[in-house]
């Protein structure tokens, strides 16, 4: 019968097993596929619509087996969570014998690597002292940690091990993965948040989460002031080279960073990071001049000036207008809806103006309008008309706030993993043998640089030993 | 303005030709065939080579700003990793001649995809977020480790031909080839990490706040990355060798390309300039 520490051995060495690890990466390979072909509806806004296009029977698998989320998912979790697990275990494992190759102080008797070089050499009966002599020419190609064994057949091994940290290499990699993978796990703990920065908020103090039009409030040590922006373009042409924003972030009374931020030069700063996120114009802070005109007599009576989303009165009217959304160009969708039409060619601005309050013989109004560069030759169904006779659309800037505590294992992961690889491509351990029989003198080597290095070495030891030989190569 | 182009036709037609040549000299087995075959190789290699240089000094920058520039250099490193090799002494003799042939073929189509009337040529001003250092260091180092990886899957594809017509008189080839596999994957994975993983989030962190996003092009960036760290634990840790692995490396090199042109073409991402 089995003990319960039988069976939490079993258990470990399976979920340590290299078997269940290429499942795993099986498995992770096929749903990270999966998510990268289906659109995800947290990053496409119209998923749900595709996934339909599909047809019911594809909908409800998409919808069901959360493939339409994958990488937010629980099975996608369930995943990641046994890949730790088993990468720790493994990694935990490997470690133990790993730290005995290196630190041991005996070097491995195994040769089995691709790149060993054997070269078996024809030499005169040894000495009684080569295998001193052996062991010193070991030390003189540079290879340390020289150890005596007796071979099956009467023989004697003299082996040297160099690079034995080496051995390290994939151990290290592990490490650096489970570091980025804990990484990743804080990342829960991130927040982010956006600055929406009009003309008009140039030069004010912004505290991260007051009245200003701020998207998912990230607190901040510090109130941010943006005090100019802009855009560069190319020479000559129109094309965006670059959008920057001039900064300044106080503490308190102290301005504690001035910087100018652009795309690919963010500001980091307490753990936070500020980045240049989004330019362009704001047609919701549009400020609109209107002629007000009478329209049975066809002559302006006044003007107003107002701030989409404001309401102003309208002089000698007992009525007030109310600018609702300007249109940098004015179209009617195929349903016969208006839309903007964004910074289009031949663009026709306009305004959706509402309108209240009593007309000149008392009676109660409330009606929509659009207001045109222009009057309308028909459709007028008011003895008042208005006309845009302009608008200053003010430029934005999105600023972007990330605090994430994850970030600094992520580098932290990065350098052990490359690290690690460089140790274990480039850098593996190295091993040299000299079998020393009755007549004969075998050497084998294997390690970094392939067969070509290892019959390099096997001749340096047979030209320190000095020994007449007549060679034969083992490729 | 199309500086290099003129560098670029030349190497492309000798590419073509030079494949023709190697293949020629497998089937004639003719020695003045097989020197005319590698001098067109080693003259395309060098007029790309003066093409990229003279393309870059025209940008102030490194030239893999759009997607003709991005196919030139995809077959310049095809080459340069093959060149490394023979350098390195890992090829040699007839296996040096028939990995040339699929090598030569490769880095052909690369040009003539770029050459085709669908990609311009002409140098376009970036847009503000591939204005970086890193898009030199993030787009070479995987393109380096794609070109180790193209030599794999030609390698790869090599080992599957010559095993299904084994008569078993093939063996010390087939062992010669698998071993090439495994190396060019070697040499290729830690510069594929480097640059597609961590140079890529680095940049990522840099000009969009973040490490990581599942981005289709990331995410299938990983897919591949994934393939090879199957490779190399089967391999290295599992014992696998011949059909098995060779057909790991020549569905890893699809992967790599299906993420360096395929993923733009077909879905929608933060990487759609690229």
């Amino acid at each position: 019968m089995r003990t319960n520490r039988d069976l939490f051995t079993l258990l470990a060495a399976r979920l340590s097993s290299l078997r269940l690890a290429t499942v795993l990466i099986l498995l992770l390979i096929i749903a990270c596929a999966v998510g990268g072909v289906i659109p995800q509806s947290p990053v496409t806004p119209n998923a749900e619509a595709i996934y339909r296009s599909y047809g019911l029977f594809w909908y409800r698998l998409i919808t069901r087996l959360q493939l339409d989320d994958v990488f937010g998912s629980a099975w996608f979790f369930v995943l990641i969570g046994t890949f730790v697990l088993n990468l720790l275990l493994c990694t935990g494992r490997r470690l133990r014998r790993s730290v005995r190759q290196v630190f041991g102080s005996t070097c491995a008797t195994q040769l089995n690597d691709e790149t060993s070089q054997t070269v078996a050499f024809s030499a005169r009966r040894p000495s009684a002292d080569l295998e001193e002599s052996v062991r010193k020419a070991i030390r003189r190609v540079g290879f340390r940690c020289v150890n005596r064994q007796d071979s099956a057949d009467g023989g004697v091994w003299l082996t040297g091990c160099r690079w034995r940290w080496g051995a390290l290499g994939a151990d290290i990699v592990h490490v650096g993965i489970l570091i980025i993978l804990l990484g990743a796990l804080l990342g829960i703990f991130r927040e982010e948040g956006s600055f929406r920065i009009d003309e008009w908020q140039t030069g004010v103090r912004l505290p991260a989460c007051g009245d200003v039009d701020v998207s998912d409030c990230v607190p901040l040590p510090y109130d941010v002031q943006v005090n100019d922006f802009g855009v560069e373009t190319y020479d000559q042409t129109t094309r965006v080279k670059d959008y920057w924003a001039d900064v300044v972030l106080w503490r308190g009374e102290d301005a504690i960073e001035r910087a100018r931020l652009s795309v690919n030069r963010p500001l980091s700063i307490g753990g936070t990071g500020l980045y240049v996120w989004r330019y362009g114009e704001n047609a919701n802070g549009a400020l609109v001049r209107l002629q007000v005109v009478d329209a049975g007599r066809d002559i302006v009576t006044t003007e107003i000036e107002l701030r989409v989303g404001e309401t102003v009165p309208i002089p000698g009217l007992q009525a007030r207008v109310t600018a609702i959304r300007f249109y940098r160009s004015y179209a009617l969708s195929e349903a016969g809806e208006p839309i903007d039409r964004g910074n289009a060619t031949g663009g026709h601005p306009a305004v959706l103006l509402q309108v209240d309050g009593f007309a000149e013989d008392g009676e109660a109004i409330a009606y929509q309008d659009v207001a045109f560069p222009f009057l309308p030759e028909s459709g007028a169904e008011s003895d008042t008309a208005f006309i845009l006779a302009d608008a200053q659309v003010p430029s934005f800037i999105d600023l972007h706030v990330t605090r994430n505590p994850g970030y600094p294992f992520f580098w932290w992961g990065f350098i052990l993993v490359m690290a690690g690889l460089a140790v274990a491509f480039y850098l593996r351990p190295s091993m040299l043998r000299v079998t020393i029989e009755a007549d004969h003198l075998q050497i084998t080597a294997q390690g970094r640089g392939g067969a070509q290095r290892a019959e390099r070495l096997a001749r340096d030891i047979v030209a320190i030993l000095g020994l007449d030989s007549q060679e034969e190569v083992d490729q | 303005m199309n500086q290099g182009v003129l560098y670029f036709d030349i190497a492309a037609i000798a590419y073509i030709v030079a494949f023709f040549g190697l293949l020629a000299t497998r089937l004639f087995n003719r020695s003045w065939i097989r020197r005319v075959g590698t001098g067109l190789f080693v003259l395309a290699f060098a007029a790309q080579s003066v093409g990229l240089i003279l393309r870059g000094l025209a940008l102030g920058g490194f030239p893999v700003t759009n997607t003709y520039e991005s196919l030139v250099f995809y077959g310049w490193v095809f080459a340069l990793s093959f060149v490394t090799l023979i350098v390195a002494g890992v090829l040699r003799g007839r296996l040096r001649d028939t990995v040339g042939i699929g090598v030569g073929l490769l880095a052909a189509l690369a040009m003539a995809v770029a050459g085709s009337p669908l990609r311009s040529p002409d140098i376009a001003p970036l847009v503000p977020a591939l204005r970086s250092h890193w898009l030199a260091l993030h787009v070479s180092l995987v393109f380096v480790g794609e070109g180790f990886f193209a030599v794999a899957f030609v390698t790869g594809v090599l080992y599957l031909f010559t095993a299904r017509r084994d008569r078993g008189d093939r063996t010390e080839l087939l062992t010669r080839l698998d071993i090439l596999i495994y190396r060019a994957i070697a040499i290729g994975f830690p510069f594929f990490t480097l640059g597609g993983l961590f140079f890529g989030a680095i940049w990522a962190k840099h000009a969009w706040g973040r490490y990581w996003g599942w981005d289709p092009k990331e995410t299938f960036m990983l897919v591949t990355w994934l393939v090879y760290v199957l490779f190399l634990h089967v391999r290295v840790q599992r014992g696998w060798h011949g059909r098995r692995t060779a057909w790991i490396a020549v569905i890893g090199f699809l992967l790599a390309l299906f993420t360096f042109a395929g993923v733009n073409f077909l879905i929608r991402g933060l990487h759609s300039y690229a």
